[in-house]
């Protein structure tokens, strides 16, 4: 067996159907003893190559071809001997070694063998067996134990299986009984804080279950069959429990044969193919599974549709909508302890929302804790703002809403402070943002205000808190704030998860195309709709003309146009 | 109908003064919004970090949401508690994080705060006030001002949004 060649590596093929539909063909054919003189051939060939085949053949026909030396009473076996079997998923097919065993009633000793016993003499009944090369161990048979342990990675003569094999070779990855899942899952234990021995066998190793199935050859010479030492593996096939079927080496298609170089003294060459045989879905078949899954899918899809409800609210036609859903983080960097924050939202001009809408706020007031350098407050506060904008004339450069805050401290004695004025404009791109806003506070002249401020509290704060950005009361030409002392203090980190909708992107979402900012896609939609309302308005009233024109009684048209040639005629 | 998937873990929670620490956790959605599959709410393992201060959690997150309009945007209501070695459990912090809009794979930091106790609770470790309400409180977040809370520590959350059908309602993530 060791003259073997190892033949290409192994192909993973995927299947859903039951796996006792798979069949394999397999056909075996010695092509010639190889004389002597023939190059060893490594034992690394890969899938055969036809020239290789060809020289081989040549070799052969030389003068020094031996043939196998027949036994008294056999005839010459044929030049090219040849068998074809189409093998099931585990079907069983005796070797001449097996019948020969299992015959015998004293080497029966497992209930496989009884077994296996039973089936052989029914077979010798029946008339023989129609396999004569070809043979199979299945899942159950012990070779496939043995081979799984005694498979060598290295090419040491002495191979020592590790402890880990050892261990391994116990946990056959067979199919195990899979514990149903107790009702309450409550109850079930989470932890085995004793694992028995089975328990370790079937859990601290990977156990997807695979079933294996060896389709062999036995290659002796001729007539003289059923000798051990002449049974190789032609090709092992492997299926798991996911349907996964790993089959080594891969089914031969359009490549050559493989080959098979036996060590012996007449060192013969066999050559073997591996089909696929099962049998293929109808296309009909196949298009009806499909009809049941689109079925299946589809009322699957009903079902949660039916569970949600299939409106979705919608902004009405030319507005836009912004949901924000917002929050503050936590401030940082500030003078004092217990910091609350104070904010409001200012809606521009064309900007709506619903009358129960909130758009100011107040977080708890948070004692900080030191991280890194800073005193840190986490607020975790949330806030949800849901607004519209109507476009009313497209000139406009329309304003976006403005967040404005103030960051407060509260101590022991109830004195409160300012720490800080900021603002942010809502980003104007969807999606998530983070931001953090560093702040100011204003600050008196001399030492005496904020020595105030220490001792009993309370500092210069701005009246009105748009003064931030644009006073609401600014109508000149230049803002100037000269004169205005302020001095840094921390920073306010938002979290802004912006939402838009509009009816607008729906009828853009069709081109496809990433728009720069809102008002390119709003300006364009309603410009767009009203050369498209106008396009329909006369495309309908053509219409009605041409059927106002179709309805008319033919007569009617016919004595109408024929009274005009009349008319001409004479 | 408009879907939303969640699929994500909540990772680790570090920064709190406590070491054996859980957390609870739960998404709490507008009326529009159905939960199609998945669980709802959940509550890690406790775990106590033996090297570095996080508490490893990585408790999965994998739900599957319906909703009929944008309004109530789910959000996730984080608890951590902690138990002491004499097994008495405390609350270590309260976060809330409204799931990130945009599909795709975000890291977030969720901030968390609790009650602030008496000083004599503070010194004394476990039985600090907790909320009567925590849903109303942490997530609706209007009865906020009457609070006096103190910074705890952060919950690192992985999540993965896939948005479905939002482009056809002209939703722009």
């Amino acid at each position: 067996m060791a003259g073997a060649a190892r033949r290409g590596g192994s192909a993973v093929y995927r299947s859903r159907d039951p796996i006792r539909n798979l069949r394999l063909r397999v056909r075996i054919q010695r092509v010639a003893p190889a004389g002597p003189l023939l190059p060893w051939v490594p034992p690394l060939a890969g899938p055969e190559r036809p020239g290789r085949a060809d020289r081989a053949a040549d070799a052969g026909a030389g003068p020094l071809r031996v043939t196998a030396a027949p036994r008294a009473g056999a005839q010459r076996p044929p030049e090219d001997e040849a068998e074809e079997v189409e093998v099931g998923w585990q079907e069983k097919l005796f070797s001449q070694f097996e019948v020969d065993l299992y015959l015998n009633e004293s080497a029966c000793q497992t209930p496989l063998d009884w077994q296996y016993h039973e089936e052989i003499r029914k077979l010798e009944k029946a008339g023989g067996r129609k396999n004569c090369r070809i043979f199979t161990y299945t899942d159950h048979d012990r070779f496939t134990n043995l081979e799984e342990l005694c498979q060598k990675v290295t090419d040491l003569d002495h191979e020592v299986p590790s402890y880990l094999v050892e261990r391994m070779a116990n946990v056959r990855r067979r199919r195990q009984d899979r514990r149903p899942v107790e009702a309450s899952s409550l109850k079930s234990k989470i932890i085995t804080w004793e694992p028995s021995e089975e328990f370790k066998k079937n859990n601290h190793v990977i156990n997807t279950p695979v079933q294996t199935m060896y389709i062999m050859g036995d290659l002796g010479p001729y007539g003289k069959l059923g000798h051990r030492e002449y049974e190789n593996v032609l090709c092992t096939i492997k299926v798991d429990g996911n349907g996964v079927i790993t089959v080594k080496p891969d089914f031969n298609g359009t490549k050559g044969a493989y080959r098979i170089e036996l060590d012996g003294e007449k060192r013969e060459v066999w050559e073997y193919t591996i089909e696929n045989a099962s049998a293929q879905v109808q296309p009909e078949e196949e298009e009806r599974e499909q009809r049941v899954f689109r079925e299946l899918y589809g009322r699957h899809r009903d079902y949660l549709s039916g569970l949600v409800g299939s409106d979705f609210e919608m902004p009405l036609p030319g507005t836009l909508r912004l949901l924000v859903n917002g929050e503050i983080v936590s401030a940082q960097g500030y003078e004092y302890d217990n910091l609350y924050v104070h904010f409001f939202l200012e809606l521009p001009n064309q900007w709506s929302s619903s009358p129960f809408q909130q758009l100011s706020g107040v977080t708890q007031t948070c004692a900080t804790k030191a991280v890194g350098w800073d005193n840190v407050a986490y607020f975790c506060y949330p806030f949800s703002v849901d607004m519209f904008y109507t476009q009313e004339d497209e000139d406009s450069l329309p304003q976006w809403p403005v967040l404005y805050f103030e960051v407060l401290s509260l101590d022991f004695w109830q004195r409160y402070r300012v720490e800080g004025y900021g603002s942010l404009v809502l980003p104007t791109c969807p999606g998530v943002h983070t931001l953090t806003i560093p702040t100011w506070r204003p600050v008196g002249l001399g030492p005496v205000a904020e020595m105030r401020r220490f001792f009993i509290g309370g500092s210069p704060e701005l009246e009105d808190l748009t003064y931030i950005r644009i006073p609401s009361t600014f109508k000149g030409k230049r803002l100037s704030r000269f004169g205005f002392r302020t001095e840094t203090t921390g920073s306010v980190t938002f979290r802004l998860c912006c939402l838009q909708q509009s009816r607008a992107f729906l009828e853009n979402s069709a081109l496809r195309q990433r728009m720069q900012s809102v008002l390119d896609r709003l300006g364009g939609f309603s410009q767009q709709s009203s050369v498209y309302n106008v396009l329909e308005a006369f495309q309908r009233a053509r219409r009605r003309m041409q059927e106002a024109r179709e309805s008319l009684p033919q007569d009617l048209i016919n004595t109408s146009a024929s009274a005009v040639p009349q008319s001409l005629e004479p | 109908m408009a879907e939303l998937h969640l699929i994500g873990q909540i990772e680790s929670g570090c920064g709190f003064s406590e070491r054996r620490l859980f957390c609870k956790w739960g998404l709490h959605a507008g009326a529009g919004w159905t939960l199609l599959a998945g669980a709802g709410a959940g509550q890690t393992h406790l775990d106590e970090p033996q090297a570095g201060e996080a508490a490893q959690w990585g408790h999965p997150l994998d739900l599957h949401l319906g909703t009929r309009g944008l309004q109530g945007w789910p959000r996730l209501l984080l608890e951590v508690w902690h138990v002491d070695t004499w097994g008495r459990r405390g609350l270590a912090g309260y976060g809330v994080c409204a799931v990130p809009s945009a599909p795709g794979c975000h890291r977030v930091t969720v901030v968390t705060w609790r009650p602030r106790g008496t000083r004599r609770q503070r010194l004394l470790g476990p039985g600090g006030p907790e909320l009567r309400d925590p849903l109303g409180t942490a997530t609706a977040a209007t009865e906020r001002f009457r609070l006096r809370t103190e910074s705890a520590g952060t919950v690192r959350l992985r999540l993965g949004v896939v948005a479905r059908h939002m482009a056809r309602y002209g939703v722009a993530l």
